[in-house]
């Protein structure tokens, strides 16, 4: 890099963060940051360009944003992404080997500054697009100007930036299809169980601070889902993070529960080709952190689904991003974060309720809402057989309990019924 | 007092009267109120018992003697067990109310998200039809107390179905303006039977005193059929009024 570059794209990162305004999240003591790395493009001329990682880059970015004192996104938005997401484009720098290390230096810089002062510094560091092996024959992530390999990783981020924790979710298998065009694209290697194999081997012993949301898709196909526009990895991931998989309502979502939640939207789909698996490690200094926590002030709404409101349903907002999705159990609550300042619509089965979450901290009760017809055009995007199996078993503590039990992860602690104490 | 001192102070009434208290007429009207132990999402137990206690407090004032203690709710709720626990309908919440012998039933929901703390409420009769109301508990406590007298006013006003008194009110001005037409017809025929010269027959000795009893008539029906008008007009404004206010 030149040497002058560098501190260029870090003065550009530091105005790009100052334009994202607002107040911080605030959680005393704590400081969070997001950075997000998205990239359609593909450095292998036999693999196809990916079709929505950038636009999981903006929903990760949309969703994390309101919840930290800084966020960061590198992607190249493609056109429609950007009608989409249109105060996006302005902020993203490209997601380059260059701007990588320069946001590392930044949040280094500030991360350290929280340390000092005595504050916790936890980040969440994204990725979604392709993955593949680099010469020296590791498991890499595609940047525009080269592969990042696993070494990189560690040494040039990881060990770099002094968080407390750091929540490390990748969405890189190495090739992705449409739903509707399944191995219509060119077949080449996989490298995505490469990928993640090393690195949740190596990362426990030298990183405790390190938690690992990786999928570990063994097929060609990622599945990207053109109806929603979005990874069907990242777009279950999101969902769980904004609230679907906390499964006792304490308000706060561990790898346990994110990984319960995976599963569940995934076991009614039966072809192993269509699965979308996942390994969830939670940070080996507390194995019980939060990778969300509801119950922080941040600039986001809520929708509150009380107990009754039943099945499949999702979360999509004006512009037609599907914000959350979740099969709910009938005598569970949940609660799912918004971007506030928007008017969404809460859609299952053949009906909708519009809403609106007006500003930050404002609650809406999906129970009061007015229920009317979905229209038609809506109704397509489920009609697709695969789409229908996603999300088709209900999500809840019985599940949660059996997940947990088969992988031998203590559980969190679910209260049975209501205190009926006099 | 005159009949026009007397129409005064009717009218005085009129207005001064309020809409009857709901309150006062919901005195146990609508039956006893059970309200089920909060429960809680984002937040801990303590601030969803703390929060049953204020709602509590907040019925009893409104409701006196009408809210079931809570371990007798309890006690009721053990017995029943987690049979119909989640209502989605007016079926399974009728069903709901029905069971706990209730005629009205309370839930709540605690809330803890996003730095606050809120309660979401729900309240409903024997015909499942439930009135729902979020309340921010980080406020004063006058305010969350004005929320909660809200919202049971609100389904108070639902339970003890439509109010036919501003519909009455209403009725009694169109009568009174309808009268007050009838005396202005009959004061206006009395008139022209005076101007016309054939409200006493010929000239006799009796034509002054006859004059003078018709001229006496025209203005009672003057002054009755003025009286009626404004007294619709009054009615007819506090009908509406009180229609509104059952409206809100």
């Amino acid at each position: 890099m030149n040497r002058f570059a560098r501190p260029t794209a870090a003065l550009a990162l530091a105005v790009s963060a100052l334009a994202a305004g607002g107040p911080p999240s605030s959680e005393p003591g704590a400081a969070f940051y997001a950075l997000v790395i998205a990239n359609n493009s593909s450095l292998d001329p036999a693999r196809a360009p990916l079709q929505f990682a950038d636009d999981d880059g903006a929903g990760y970015f949309e969703l994390l944003e309101p919840q930290v004192n800084e966020a960061l996104l590198l992607a190249v938005l493609d056109a429609e992404t950007q009608r989409r997401h249109p105060r996006l484009a302005a902020r993203a720098r490209p997601p380059s080997r260059r701007e990588l290390a320069a946001a590392v230096d930044h949040l280094a810089r500030r991360m350290a500054e929280d340390r000092a002062a005595g504050r916790r510094a936890v980040l969440y560091l994204v990725y979604a697009g392709h993955g593949q092996k680099n010469p020296a024959g590791e498991g890499a992530i595609t940047l525009l100007d080269g592969l990042f390999g696993r070494t990189d990783l560690f040494d040039k981020v990881i060990a770099r930036l002094p968080a407390t924790f750091i929540h490390l979710i990748v969405d890189a298998c190495d090739s992705y299809s449409f739903v509707h065009a399944r191995g219509a694209l060119a077949a080449g290697p996989s490298y995505g169980p490469a990928i993640t194999e090393q690195l949740s081997r190596r990362a426990p012993e030298r990183h405790p601070e390190l938690g690992l949301v990786l999928s570990t898709t063994r097929e060609q196909e990622s599945h990207e889902w053109s109806a929603i526009r979005a990874g069907v990895f990242s777009h279950q991931v999101r969902s769980a993070l904004a609230g679907a998989a906390d499964v006792n309502g304490d308000g706060r979502v561990e790898y346990t529960e994110l990984a319960a939640f995976v599963a569940s939207a995934n076991q009614g789909v039966e072809q192993a080709r269509g699965r979308v698996d996942l390994l969830a490690r939670p940070p080996a200094l507390d194995r019980a952190v939060a990778l969300t926590d509801i119950r922080r002030s941040t600039r986001q709404g809520y929708l509150m689904l009380p107990q009754g409101l039943s099945g499949r349903l999702w979360v999509e907002d004006e512009r037609g991003v599907r914000a959350a999705e979740l099969n709910k159990q009938k005598d569970r609550m949940a609660a799912i974060a918004l971007p506030a300042g928007r008017r969404y619509y809460l859609r299952g089965g053949t009906r909708e309720a519009p809403f609106e979450v007006p500003r930050p901290g404002a609650v809406v009760d999906a129970g009061a809402l007015a229920w009317g017809a979905l229209p038609l055009a809506a109704r397509g995007a489920v009609e697709d057989a695969y789409q229908a199996r996603l999300f088709s078993v209900p999500f809840g503590p019985s599940f949660y309990r059996g997940y947990v039990a088969s992988v031998g992860e203590a559980p969190v602690a679910i209260r049975e019924k209501l205190d009926l104490a006099p | 007092m005159s009949p026009r001192a007397r129409s005064l102070v009717l009218l005085a009434a009129l207005w001064a009267a309020p809409p009857l208290s709901a309150g006062a007429r919901a005195e146990c009207a609508s039956g006893r109120m059970a309200i089920v132990p909060f429960d809680y999402l984002a937040v801990e137990a303590p601030v969803a018992r703390d929060a049953e206690q204020r709602v509590r407090e907040a019925a009893r004032r409104r409701l006196s003697g009408c809210v079931e203690a809570r371990p007798a709710t309890v006690r009721r709720l053990e017995r029943l067990g987690p049979s119909l626990a989640a209502c989605q309908d007016d079926a399974c919440r009728a069903a709901r109310a029905s069971a706990l012998e209730a005629q009205s039933v309370l839930e709540g929901v605690a809330l803890g998200m996003g730095g606050g703390t809120a309660l979401a409420l729900s309240l409903w009769g024997r015909d499942g039809k439930a009135v729902r109301q979020l309340v921010a508990l980080d406020g004063p406590p006058e305010r969350v107390g004005r929320e909660l007298d809200d919202l049971l006013g609100r389904w108070l006003r639902g339970a003890r179905g439509p109010n036919l008194g501003p519909y009455l009110v209403l009725g009694a001005a169109a009568s009174a303006v309808a009268a007050g037409a009838v005396f202005g017809a009959l004061m206006q025929q009395t008139q022209q039977a005076i101007a016309g010269g054939t409200a006493c027959g010929g000239f006799s000795d009796d034509l002054a005193a006859c004059l003078e009893r018709r001229m006496a008539l025209g203005r009672q029906q003057a002054l009755a059929a003025n009286a009626l008008f404004g007294a619709g007009a009054a009615l007819a404004v506090s009908g509406t009024v009180w229609l509104v206010w059952e409206w809100q």
